[in-house]
């Protein structure tokens, strides 16, 4: 059911060179739940968050969320 | 064997678990654990949570010890010519005056001197049967209750744990509400068919005076038992709001 939308927070993170800790730290959220985010457990995300990450990674919600459609 | 050398260590021994009990939840209830930040509320869980805990050992301390005193009394009491015990029998009384015929004055206000009413009727009775049959049906009430007290007792500890919202406790809950049901569904049965063991026992024969064993529908026992259901139902969905509220990052 949540594995439809796919988080490609890995991929991100790989391309700007970043871990999930500095940038825990710089969205400010615990790492524990940029964890679940990453991991594909979360069930929502607050546009603040979303807002957040993205401005953090320089980047667009469509950048970082995709429609799993094989999922299905 | 005389009555003293039986009862006495059975007193002593009731003594002695009244003594035990004191002591080991005497630290529960009067003191307040030190340690955590204690808000009014969870003090009053902490204070129901002990009382729970003591109630439940009292109960399983009672269910132990009853088929033991049952026997002491039996056997102390059993050369007595004038042992009896009082069962209370849940019975349909009819009592028509008009049978009375030469014992009562004509009695006013009434237009037929009848009286009915549907009560506990206490029986003095040496049956030893209906004595045992009695104290069976309390044992399995007590069995009963203990269910229920044991999953309070886990709702209320996880209460102070603040992991109360989860569906492990809905399902206690639930689990509650049925055995509310069961028994509301079974005790009128026990009390009907154990009371008219008893009252058949007894030889009833006085005329004007009728006693019957009474049957109820327990619509407040099962009315309760629902409302619990649903309040389970609704716990479920709170349990599940707060998992999706966990997981939203």
């Amino acid at each position: 059911m949540s594995a439809m939308i796919k988080v490609n927070l890995d991929l991100l993170l790989v391309q700007r060179k970043m871990t999930l800790t500095e940038l825990a730290d710089e969205v400010g959220i615990t790492l524990a739940n940029l964890s679940i985010l990453k991991r594909g457990k979360a069930r929502a995300i607050r546009f603040s968050t979303l807002a957040a990450i993205c401005k953090a990674l320089n980047c667009e919600p469509g950048d970082l969320l995709e429609l799993d459609k094989e999922a299905e | 064997m005389s009555v003293i050398t039986i009862m006495l260590p059975a007193l002593l021994l009731y003594v002695a678990v009244i003594v035990w009990l004191f002591v080991h939840f005497k630290s529960k209830i009067f003191s307040v654990r030190s340690g955590t930040a204690s808000t009014t509320d969870n003090r009053l869980t902490r204070l129901v949570y002990h009382f729970l805990d003591f109630f439940l050992m009292f109960i399983i301390l009672v269910l132990l010890m009853m088929p033991p005193l049952l026997v002491v009394m039996t056997i102390s009491q059993f050369d007595n010519p004038e042992w009896g015990i009082d069962i209370g029998v849940f019975s349909n009384l009819r009592i028509d005056l008009n049978e009375f015929a030469g014992l009562v004055m004509e009695p006013s206000g009434i237009r037929n001197p009848e009286f009915s009413t549907q009560a506990v009727i206490s029986i003095d009775t040496y049956s030893l049967f209906a004595y045992y049959l009695f104290a069976l049906i309390s044992v399995i009430g007590g069995v009963v209750l203990l269910y229920i007290l044991l999953q309070l007792r886990t709702v209320f500890a996880s209460l102070l744990s603040d992991m109360a919202l989860t569906p492990e406790n809905s399902g206690r809950i639930r689990k509650i509400g049925y055995a509310v049901i069961v028994w509301s569904l079974v005790n009128p049965f026990l009390q009907y068919f154990g009371g008219r063991a008893v009252l058949r026992d007894i030889a009833f024969n006085v005329p004007g005076f009728q006693l019957n064993p009474a049957f109820e529908i327990p619509i407040v026992g099962l009315f309760t038992g629902l409302v619990i259901i649903v309040l389970s139902g609704v716990l479920n969905e709170a349990a599940r709001i707060q998992k999706d509220q966990e997981l939203t990052i």
